[in-house]
């Protein structure tokens, strides 16, 4: 493993985060390589002064606050939702209404239509009444 | 430590509450302080941990077991943080790569030996490290608290981060370089102390 390698993988070797045979190449590496020694050095000293900072504690009612405001956001969703639903369900509605108005009205419509063929038909009978030609066919005259 | 394997399908409400206030009651520590790492800034801190847990709460139906619950705070946390700092155009950030940059403080110590103790240690490195920190690319910074301060594997951050571990690697990587190469500048005889 030559020096570029090598520095690329230090910090997985620092975590051993490398196979057995990459770690077992760099730990020989670094016996020889003074340079790639210093900066493993220098990157395990970063690791262990971040793994020294003491831990923030967070006062004692943040636990109150975060389930307070988890919850009452939640509801609030909850409630944009509800009203979403029910403006839903009163377009479906309404939209229900007028398909069974426009049906209702039209089969009033037919109604009134098959009564107005009804007349039509009666007054068509009584306009039209084949005259009596006494047994024999009328002659029509057939233009040519 | 409650057992973090939750089934939410099957409770009623009032469980999944009861439920819920258990595991905030747990995970809201180290959730802070996970905060606090990546934010340095108790306010914001707080915000962050707020609405990471208020997100946890409306998806609380599709967490995923199979992932302990404080594992799915971080990644909430994480993706959140990310998002905000993108967000943010007007986040002014301190390249700690260039050298000689106005502005960084330097941490001088009166006694070496004042910080042989670890609690002194930690004491003096908070400030710098912070600083250091938050300079850092956002990723950078997260793959570097979850790996050197929670102590987490390439794998476990992989999954919280929803990555690669070959990403994690790399992102833990040139983070540690980025905080060597700060203390080098504002605070080498700490981080002599450190080496030794």
């Amino acid at each position: 493993m030559n020096c570029n390698v090598v520095r690329n993988l230090l910090s997985a070797y620092v975590d051993s985060e490398l196979s057995g045979n990459q770690m077992l190449a760099i730990r020989s590496h670094v016996s020889l390589c003074d340079e790639c020694r210093v900066e493993l050095d220098q990157l395990k000293a970063v690791k262990t002064g971040l793994s020294l900072l003491a831990e923030h504690q967070p006062d004692p009612m943040m636990a109150k606050r975060i389930v307070a405001k988890a919850t009452s956001q939640s509801q609030g969703q909850l409630s944009g939702r509800s009203v979403l639903t029910l403006a839903a369900a009163a377009a479906a509605a309404a939209v229900l209404a007028m398909v069974v108005f426009n049906l209702s009205t039209g089969r009033t419509d037919k109604a009134n239509l098959a009564k107005d063929d009804q007349t039509f038909d009666s007054q068509a009978d009584q306009a039209v009444t084949m005259p009596d030609f006494g047994g024999h066919a009328p002659i029509i005259p057939v233009s040519k | 430590m409650l057992a973090t394997w939750v089934n939410t399908v099957t409770k009623s409400k009032e469980e999944r509450l009861c439920l819920f206030e258990r595991l905030v009651e747990d995970a809201h520590r180290p959730a802070f302080n996970m905060a606090m790492r990546l934010t340095a800034n108790s306010v914001e801190a707080e915000d962050l941990v707020q609405e990471t847990f208020v997100r946890a709460y409306r998806f609380f139906h599709r967490y995923d077991e199979n992932l302990p619950f404080t594992s799915w705070i971080y990644r909430i946390m994480t993706n959140l943080h990310i998002d905000t700092v993108r967000k943010k155009s007007r986040l002014k950030t301190v390249s700690i790569d260039q050298s000689g940059s106005d502005g960084l403080q330097t941490w001088e110590i009166a006694d070496h030996k004042a910080i042989t103790d670890a609690d002194a240690l930690a004491t003096t490195l908070e400030e710098p490290l912070q600083l250091g920190l938050k300079s850092m690319n956002a990723e950078f910074r997260a793959a570097v608290v979850l790996a050197d301060v929670e102590g987490m594997s390439y794998e476990e951050i992989a999954e919280i981060m929803q990555t690669s571990v070959g990403t994690v690697r790399s992102r833990i990587h040139r983070g540690r370089k980025q905080l060597r190469d700060h203390l080098l500048r504002s605070c080498p005889d700490v981080y002599e102390v450190l080496l030794r």
